[in-house]
This record gives C-alpha cells, structure tokens and sequence, in this order.
C-alpha cells in the first residue's frame, strides 16, 4: 500500500484502487449496521412517545407542557399524576411525565380498532387484518380510505376495580391531509355522541414556522375544544345523516365571519398569514371524517337511547 | 508535540479563517435552518462533530488513498458521521429530528466540511486536523446561532422557546398600534440579508477587502 | 408506482412548482456555495446551470431506483424472486452512503464519457462537474424527492424541474452580479455582501408565488369513497324502518 513513494506517472494499481475502496465501503457499512441495530429500539421508542403524546393530547389526557390531565368532578381539566397500571390521580403541574408512564397510560387507555363502511367496529383479529402490518401500509395513504378503518377507543381512567368491560369516554380518529407544503399528519379525539369534539393534535407537518406551523401550537389547537363536527342548521340543530361534516378554519375570526350563527360551532378562527395551511386543515378533517361518517351516526343513536 | 500549532488552527477557523463569513461555505444550512435558536444550536453542534471527526479519519487515511478516488473516500467518512448523528437524533431527539428533517443529510454536502477535508485534513497530521475541524466548526456555529438568535427574538419574540418579549406588549384588536412580530424574519430571506450585514460587520471590524 | 394517481396536467404543475415556487435555490436555499462562488459571470453560470439540470436529472432518477428497491421500507420484497424473503430488512441507515455514492459515481462517469467523447464539450463544462457532486441541491433534492414519494414520473418531472429552477436562479444574480461590479457599491459590502442582500431580495420576490398549488395528484379514486359513505347511509334509514 505504500505506492506514495515518487511514482512517475502511476499511482497505486487499479487492483490496489478498488482494494481500497471494497474495505472503505465494507468498514462503512459495518459501522452503520452496528450502529444502526444498537440503536433501533431507542428510535422505535421515540417515535411510539411522539405519537402516544400526540394522541393524548387530542384526547386531553395529556397536555403540550408534559404532565398528565383529569377531570375533576365538575367536568374541568385538572393536571394528573402517574398512580400505577395506568391510573391517573390528582396531581399538580410539577408532575412531568416521564417516558414509561406515558406509554403504560396509552396502553391502558387508548386501544386500536378497526370500523367498517357501515359503521360496525371489530378488532383486528376479528376481521383477519395484520396489525402492524395495516399501521405500517397506510399511513402515508391514509388509514380513512380503507375499508376498515383504523379508531382508537379512548377508555376511562381504571379505578381500584379490575372492571368489566368499560365504555369508551371517547375516539380518537387518525387524520391525513396536506397542508401548504407537504402531508400532514394529526388526530382527532370526538366525544361518544359522534359530534363533539374533546381535542385535536398535529404530530406531523412541514408548514412554514411560525405561521403554517402554529396548528401544531396548544394556542390554536384548544379553539377546537367542544366544537361541532357536523355543520347545524340554521335552529342549531345537527342531522347527522345530512349536515355537511368537518370543521372549517375561516379567513379571519368567526366572531366576525359568522357571528352569532350556529355554524359557528362547525369552525375555528383562522391563524393570519396562514389561509392556505388553514385551507389544508379544513380539507383534511372535511374528507377524513365523511369516511366515518356511518360509525358517528351509530355511537350517536346509540348515546340516544340511553 | 505540536500542541500550539493544533491550537492555532483551531484560533485561525474561528476568526480569520471563519468558514461563513471569510470563505463563504457552509451557506445552505445557515439559511434554512436558522429559524429558532434551538435548531441552530444542535445543527451546530452537529456540523462540528462531523467536521472535527471527518477530518480526523482523512488525515489518518490520507497516506494510503489512491489518489483517484480521494473524493468518494472524503464523502464516504463524512456521510458514516452525519448518518450516525442523524440516527442519534432520531432516538433520543425525536421531535427535534423532526424538524431538522432533510437538513441533518445535508451536512454530507456542506461545503464546509468537504473544504476542510480537501484543503487541510489531507495535508497534515490528524491532531492539527481535528483541531482544525472543530475550530470550522465552532466558528459555524458562533455565526449560526447569532443569526438564530436575531431571528428567533425579532420574529417570535422568544428565546429558545422562552417568551422574552412580554406577551401584554403586543397589538390585540383593543390595543391595535401595540407590538408585533417582525414577521420578515422568519421566513428565508431575512437571513440572507442578516448574513449581509454580518459580512459587512467583519469586512468593517477586521479591515480586510473580501472581494 | 409509474404513475399512480397523477394525471398529466398534474406533472405541468410539479414542473412549475419544482421551478418556481418551490425554487431549490431560493426557497430552499440549497446548492448555495457553488451559486456564491461560481455567479461572477454570466458565462460561467450558464454552464454551471447546463451541468447541474444534467447530472440532477438523471442522478435523481438513479436515486429513486435506489430508494425503491434497495433502501425504501420493504424495498428488498423483489428478492422474494429468489426465494429470499426480505422484505423485513431495513436498509435505510444506507440511504445517505448510497445516495452521495451514485451521485459521485455517476458525476465520475459521466466526466469520463465527456472528455473521451466530446473534448470541446469536456472543455467549457468538465471542470464544473467535479464541484456538483458536492452541490447540496443536488443531494438535497433526490432527498425531498424521497421523503415526498413520488412515482417515478412525477419525480423524473420534479427533479428535472428542480434543476431547472437552480439554473435560472443562478442566471439571475449572474447578470445581476456583472452589473453591481461596475456600480458604486460601499466597499465594506462589495462582493459577497451585496451578492447576499440581492439575493435576499430576489427570494422575497419569488416567495410571492407561495401558495399556488398546481402539483397535487388529481386522479380518481379517493373521492368516489367519500361519497359512497354518504351514499350509503342514506340508503339506512329507509332500510332500517
């Protein structure tokens, strides 16, 4: 290999060139492969985090500051601490989350299912479909035009009792969409009567900072708190089977675009110098939430007749 | 040993030799990524390791690589560095890496850190090039995160992610003459001219003419 | 994988977006070094420009066939040819490494060709091609390009267009440039200081064509699926009294 010495008009041989560069290549990919593999589940666990963050945060289990929420018996959100298997107690603001107790609680409380087109809900094992293999496919496509699509079922904080089998508190809905740059990737977390919404996130977007990219902001995202799903009439009143669905972010403030009509509850201001990501947002939810549309009617009938 | 030479390489890319204000490299990152101070700061640090340890393992090698293939020698080192920071992001910085997105890839193209390894780290011994490297780098950074600074105070009104500007200053619709972002600054092309102006600074302070 | 659901009209519109409004020059600001280096003169430009539209278009092809069928998730599932199942394997840590190895690869052969072929031609581009391997546009875009997922004409399409765009920005402060080195600039500033404002200016221009979305993939299937939901519940309520 010493070829360096004054060599007229040859360097190292062709034989000694591609030598070198098979062990360069060879040493490269060794190192990353090792690298890569030691640190495979440390990045598969990040990114569970992220997104079971996410998804409490649409749900509100969770807030943008890091510690845990309840509600206390009034109905307000109170900040919680980690009890144990998945149990949140009272707790104060202090109480930051760590890694672990976050995915016990997501865990616990937010299980995946799948509905169909009719609105009926089964498991994964029940309609024969692959798990990971379904949460890997579609993501970029869009979980919401499959057939079965994919719904979390947001369960209730477990009291002491180990219980039967507790109703859903709410669903959490995977929300695709693209904004002024690229896909954007969220949540939305509705109520059991099929229409209100508890909470929405964006765990995944490319919007320009600090205008697009405020969707991903808690200032913004807490004006979608109780809001509407459905469009209502001009009584107020919402038919689920005929009102137009999503939510729509308008150019400027409701209270001036809207006013005091009832369709102000199906939208949200919009954020200035952002009317194309609000666009996107608006699209989003409007095509996602028409696939779920049967599934809403049916958990609201069902709310109904309690 | 060669201590004071390693240590004035390391002086010389700080100032002299500043890599974005003398030599004009390392440009595209300084503009996309200087948005927030946080980004900043880790793009720089990660700028600076893979410069430092790029150079490092070319000086070590620069005895026994044909001369033919001293380029795709170069690229491969760095890009075994800038995957292994990119693949740390991804498990322990997550939403960060997230941000930084594509950028963290485009440290293999730098022109920093191929000039480094071109120019010097070829040239001498590894210590002096790792010194060299890691000055390159942190007078990147120093450059950066000023630029990230001013952009993050001017057009968020907050310091890594903390609020400086106090929120009761800014225009409501009561108090519509109040403050306001200087929204100019977040997007792209206040950068370029806060670089300009940067340049300008040093050609004034250190009296040289940089055609 | 071709095509998908783009439609014609679709690629026209990535072709504008990847040139203009998506400008990887000036709103990316990607491939700056060669840009501020090499712009003094029109000429030079010009032939930096030629260059980089070459070696982007078809170093971007090569990366989406790399991306596809080596690195991309389940990209090794065509092995299962051999009997091998390996579309578990996860060869992305290798993007990068592959990535800038075709780049550099391809530039290299293609400057051999250049110089045995057309001697003249090796001439007034050969020496530009060695400094675009290094040219973070073009890593940079075959990288976009692969986060966005693009079937293969549509990418042939963006990163074609993404070179264009470079060209013309490089054109553009090239005669800019070549008019400010004859004008009474402060001398503090003159050079690449002035070049960096110009350059400022010339991206808020562009950022005014923020917002135009031609490049959307317009084909057909998704919104039959939203109507068939509506369809179908209200077909319910008759069915169910």
């Amino acid at each position: 290999m010493s070829e360096q010495q004054p060599q007229p008009n040859r360097g190292p041989s062709d034989l000694q060139v591609i030598g070198f560069v098979v062990i360069l290549s060879f040493v490269c990919a060794l190192v990353l492969a090792v690298l890569a593999s030691a640190l495979r589940v440390p990045q598969e666990v990040a990114q569970e985090l992220d997104r079971s963050e996410q998804m409490m945060i649409a749900a509100r289990v969770f807030t943008h500051e890091g510690y845990f929420q309840i509600q206390n018996d009034k109905g307000e959100y109170v900040p919680a601490k980690y009890a144990g298997d998945g149990r949140l107690v009272a707790g104060t603001e202090e109480d930051i989350a760590t890694s672990n107790e976050i995915l016990d609680v997501y865990k616990h409380r937010f299980i995946p299912t799948l509905v169909d087109g009719k609105g009926k809900t089964e498991t994964f094992k029940e309609a024969g479909i692959d798990e990971e293999k379904y949460l890997a496919d579609y993501k970029k496509s869009g979980y919401y035009r499959q057939p079965e699509k994919l719904i979390y079922k947001i369960l209730p904080n477990p009291t002491n009792g180990k219980g039967e089998d507790p109703q859903p508190i709410g669903y959490v809905i995977p929300v695709n969409g693209f904004g002024l740059w690229d896909a954007i990737y969220g949540y939305l977390a509705v109520e059991p009567d099929g229409e209100t919404v508890i909470g929405i996130s964006w765990y995944e977007q490319k919007e320009t900072p600090g205008l697009g990219a405020n969707i991903a902001e808690e200032s913004w995202q807490k004006e979608f708190y109780g809001k509407k799903i459905f469009q209502p009439n001009s009584e107020g009143q919402i038919n689920q089977k005929t009102a137009p669905v999503g939510i729509t972010v308008v150019k400027g403030k409701v209270a001036e675009v809207l006013g005091t009509s009832p369709k102000a509850e199906a939208a949200v201001d919009g954020m200035p110098g952002a009317t194309l990501t609000g666009n996107g947002v608006t699209n989003a939810y409007r095509d996602v939430l028409a696939a779920y549309r049967p599934f809403f009617i049916k958990i609201h009938d069902k709310t109904e007749t309690q | 040993m060669s201590k004071p030479t390693a240590v004035s390489y390391f002086k010389e890319q700080l100032w002299h030799s500043n890599q974005i204000l003398v030599a004009i490299l390392g440009i595209c990152s300084a503009l996309g990524i200087t948005n927030r101070l946080s980004v900043a700061i880790t793009m720089g640090l990660s700028v600076t390791f893979v410069t430092a340890c790029s150079s490092f393992f070319v000086s070590l090698l620069r005895n026994v690589t044909p001369d033919s293939v001293r380029m795709i020698t170069q690229l491969a080192i760095i890009s075994v560095f800038v995957t292994i920071i990119d693949q740390f992001l991804k498990a322990y910085m997550f939403p960060l890496s997230k941000v930084m997105s594509v950028f963290v890839g485009l440290i293999i193209t730098n022109c920093l850190v191929m000039g480094r390894a071109e120019s010097m780290a070829k040239n001498v011994t590894p210590f002096p090039a790792f010194m060299d490297g890691l000055g390159a780098g942190a007078g990147y950074m120093i450059v950066i995160c000023a630029v990230g600074a001013i952009r993050e105070f001017f057009g968020f009104g907050q310091l890594l992610g903390h609020q400086i500007v106090p929120q009761s200053w800014y225009a409501t619709t009561d108090a519509p003459f109040g403050y306001e972002n200087f929204a100019l600054m977040v997007s792209p092309p206040a950068a370029f001219f806060i670089l300009g102006g940067f340049i300008w600074i040093y050609n004034i302070i250190s009296g040289e003419d940089h055609p | 994988m071709w095509m998908a659901n783009y439609e014609p009209i679709n690629l026209f519109g990535l072709l504008i977006q990847a040139v203009f409004i998506e400008n990887f020059l000036l709103a990316n600001f990607l491939g700056m070094c060669t840009y501020l280096a090499c712009s003094s003169r029109l000429k030079t430009a010009n032939g930096l420009g030629v260059a980089v539209v070459f070696v982007l278009t078809m170093a971007g092809t090569l990366n989406w066939f790399v991306h596809r069928f080596v690195t991309g998730t389940g990209a090794l599932s065509w092995l299962s040819v051999f009997g091998i199942d390996a579309s578990g394997i996860d060869l992305n840590f290798l993007e990068f490494l592959l990535f800038i190895s075709v780049i550099a690869a391809f530039v290299q052969v293609v400057e051999i060709v250049i110089e045995k072929v057309s001697p003249a031609l090796y001439m007034s581009l050969g020496m530009y091609l060695p400094l675009i391997t290094v040219n973070c546009a073009i890593l940079g875009a075959c990288l976009f390009a692969v986060t966005r997922n693009y079937p293969f004409f549509p990418n042939l399409v963006y990163v074609f267009g993404s070179g264009l765009g470079w060209w013309l920005a490089i054109a553009l402060i090239a005669a800019i440039r070549e008019k400010l080195a004859v004008s009474n600039v402060v001398p503090a500033i003159k050079g690449m200081g002035i070049t960096f404002i110009a350059t400022g200016l010339m991206s808020m221009a562009f950022s005014g064509f923020t917002g135009i979305k031609l490049a959307n993939p317009s084909g057909g299937e998704e919104t039959e699926e939203a109507k068939a939901a509506v369809i179908e519940q209200e077909a319910s309520p008759i069915a169910k009294s």
